[in-house]
């Protein structure tokens, strides 16, 4: 009997002493919650490897990652952040809408500290990194960048006897040729809106200098969204309306269905972002290249675009350096390449020339990207800049290319869309 | 021991307990689950919204009080005017419509011998039973004028010259969104069409036929009159539809182009989801209550002085 006592002592001493020592493994760590809306298969995967790699350097560290959609995300965080029960690291749209109200309410850290002790300046351009900001603030860190130039059907260049123009003269000298030749120049359908914003801020990209676009989306009072190469764009776009540059009946097309009509082979060019290259690369019957919208005036070189939604710390979070010490992970030139690895555009310049096995149209995309932002010259999403925008500029465009009405009235709606917002 | 019933005695018992039964309290102990769900999911959001609409809030921070001014600001904007005259349009496409075609359907087929008869009523029922989002995704392909059905069908029988870009003109855009609802409710109108003439005695019929009427008579003297009920429910409850309409507009639309389809519920929408005004969003949606509930109010006290007259 008591050889069985003294058993079952032992036995309840030895797990106590294992959950002890198991309970002070656990609780030396910090853990961190992270929301992310890469829900997507590869793009999760890739998060997954790289929450894994910073546990693995950072044994002190636990991350639970819990996914959701875009749409999720917005709706469930500002709520959960002002009541302290959101997340530490998390996914942030910019502009006004999400990232500007988050930190005019003091929810968000910032981290312009960080960016100067980790030199963040060296890994992004300035464009990139004040794109990841909110007023002039450095607030978190994009993996992935988004750039919108032309998609192009290369077997139809080759035989119109065309080839990338390096000029803005060129592509409209290339957009009368296609036409005459009985090819559509641009594939294009607006039903959607944004596409629309698309094609005439990309125009407007190359006619405006850095710093009239800096300033309209700067937030800062002014009349700059009624400026003449605004309305020059304008006026380009409606000319290209009536010359029959974008497909017929084009304000009825979705941009799923424009994707479509384009690998049909009639079109020659496709204003989009890099994110249609995956599925260019499986479904489109033709190869497919990728230039950005050219200048005349090659200081103006600018595409639409930025970095993709950055990583933001929460304010409210009571482990704050272990969620900044991640953000600044996803800095780094490793997690960077995780992404090009993948064929997804890192928001860090990558050399092309380091993807020799990738397939070419990734290389372009990674091409076009570096050049425009090494020359500082990404953009904007200019939807960004009110809460209001992206309705009025969509509401606005489709007007603008139904000829409904003049570019000045057009402008003049942006610049109201403004004043009513930094008055 | 003796029992309390023995005590009382027989009559006693039975009155103490049946005072405690004909309580008026029992009453609303039973209706207490419905009204805490009704308070909870109805009532105290209505006031809630109510009370938002006077203020200033992003969703983030403190909320101002500002009183009407989210009223004022209202009646001067310009796209609530668009979206409520879009909304006009709509009833007419989503309860007139409807339930003129709902009351013709359901007429030639109960006042007349129809083969097949239930092929045809669960036919025609089919598009309201399917998601607005399902339906909005159909017919913003069978428009698309790239390779939609519609234009395919016009180019055939030699009509091109009609083949339009249904849903990116602003001057088609509503109609063409508004006929995709007439196609989803005038189901339920017949559907309740038909529940209101198997109400109908076939001895009316019978004297129609003694005084040597025919099917326009039965129509027009028997049928119309008994369906003066089920036509005041088809027209309410698809006017209430027809104001707030979103789904089919977010999926076909969006809106646009321009604001040529925007209507009040997107843009309660817009407003406390993307633009960050929710107590402009609140004041629009009271609006919009406001509207509604007037509106079937008339409809309600319109029917009682017919049926009093």
């Amino acid at each position: 009997m008591k050889k069985m006592i003294l058993f079952v002592l032992t036995f309840l001493l030895a797990i106590g002493l294992v959950t002890a020592a198991g309970a002070k493994e656990v609780g030396s760590k910090t853990s961190i919650t992270l929301w992310d809306q890469y829900y997507r298969g590869v793009e999760s995967d890739i998060m997954d490897s790289l929450v894994k790699d910073f546990e693995a350097k950072n044994a002190d560290i636990q991350i639970v990652r819990e996914t959701k959609t875009l749409d999720d995300l917005k709706l469930v965080l500002k709520m959960s952040l002002e009541s302290g029960t959101g997340p530490d690291i998390m996914q942030v749209n910019q502009g006004e809408a999400d990232m500007g109200a988050m930190a005019k309410a003091g929810l968000l850290v910032k981290a312009n500290d960080a960016a100067v002790k980790n030199n963040w300046a060296a890994r992004f351009s300035d464009s990139t990194l004040k794109a990841m900001g909110y007023g002039g603030d450095y607030y978190g860190i994009a993996t992935t960048a988004e750039v919108v130039g032309f998609f192009y059907n290369k077997p139809l260049m080759q035989k119109l006897g065309l080839s990338v123009p390096k000029t803005f003269t060129e592509l409209e000298t290339l957009l009368e040729r296609t036409k005459r030749a009985g090819y559509t120049p641009i594939n294009f359908g607006n039903l959607d809106g944004w596409t629309g914003i698309h094609e005439w801020s990309a125009i407007q990209h190359v006619l405006t200098t850095r710093e009239q676009l800096d300033a309209m989306m700067s937030g800062k009072p002014g009349n700059y969204w009624n400026s003449v190469e605004n309305r020059q764009a304008a006026e380009i776009l409606q000319r290209w309306v009536r010359s029959g540059y974008f497909t017929k009946d084009f304000s009825a097309i979705g941009y799923d269905d424009s994707a479509s009509i384009f690998m049909q082979g009639d079109s020659l060019l496709f204003l989009t972002g890099n994110w249609m290259m995956g599925e260019l690369l499986e479904n489109s019957p033709f190869e497919v290249g990728f230039f950005l919208v050219p200048a005349n005036d090659p200081s103006r070189l600018k595409a639409v675009g930025g970095p993709g939604i950055p990583f933001v710390v929460s304010q409210k979070s009571t482990k704050i350096d272990a969620a900044m010490k991640f953000m600044n992970y996803l800095a780094t030139e490793e997690a960077a390449k995780a992404w090009a690895d993948n064929m997804m555009l890192p928001a860090q310049s990558i050399d092309a020339n380091e993807y020799r096995d990738a397939p070419l149209l990734f290389r372009e995309i990674l091409d076009a990207y570096s050049t425009a932002d090494k020359a500082n010259g990404m953009g904007y999403f200019i939807d960004w800049i009110t809460p209001t925008f992206y309705d009025t500029c969509s509401a606005a465009v489709q007007e603008l290319m139904a000829l409904e009405i003049t570019p000045e009235v057009f402008v003049q709606k942006l610049q109201n869309d403004y004043a009513s917002f930094t008055n | 021991m003796v029992s309390s019933y023995e005590t009382m005695g027989r009559g006693a018992y039975v009155k103490s307990k049946r005072s405690v039964y004909d309580s008026p309290w029992r009453g609303l102990l039973y209706l207490m689950p419905g009204l805490i769900t009704y308070a909870l999911f109805i009532l105290i959001p209505v006031v809630q919204t109510i009370l938002l609409g006077m203020m200033d809030w992003s969703g983030l921070g403190k909320k101002t009080f500002i009183g009407f001014q989210n009223y004022m600001e209202l009646f001067s904007d310009p796209i609530f005017f668009q979206s409520l005259a879009n909304n006009a349009v709509l009833v007419f496409y989503i309860m007139i419509l409807p339930t003129l075609l709902g009351l013709v359907l359901a007429s030639i087929i109960e006042l007349n011998d129809i083969a097949f008869r239930k092929l045809f009523e669960v036919m025609f029922f089919m598009p309201y039973i399917l998601s607005l989002v399902v339906v909005g995704v159909i017919w913003r392909w069978i428009y698309n004028p790239a390779f939609g059905v519609l234009n395919t069908v016009l180019s055939a029988v030699g009509l091109s010259s009609l083949s339009r870009a249904w849903l990116g003109e602003s001057q088609t855009a509503l109609a063409a969104v508004g006929f995709t609802g007439t196609w989803v409710h005038y189901g339920f109108a017949m559907v309740v069409f038909l529940a209101g003439y198997s109400r109908i005695s076939p001895s009316l019929y019978d004297a129609v036929a003694l005084d040597g009427g025919g099917k326009w008579h039965e129509f027009r003297h028997v049928a119309l009159p008994s369906l003066t009920n089920e036509m005041v429910v088809v027209g309410v409850y698809l006017f209430i539809n027809s104001l707030k309409t979103f789904d089919l507009v977010y999926v076909m639309t969006k809106g646009g182009p321009g604001y040529s389809t925007n209507v009040l519920s997107l843009y309660v929408f817009r407003n406390a989801f993307q633009y960050n005004r929710n107590g402009y969003a609140a004041a629009l949606a009271v609006t919009l209550m406001v509207i509604i509930f007037g509106i079937t109010l008339l409809v309600t006290r319109a029917r009682r002085r017919y049926e009093q007259a």
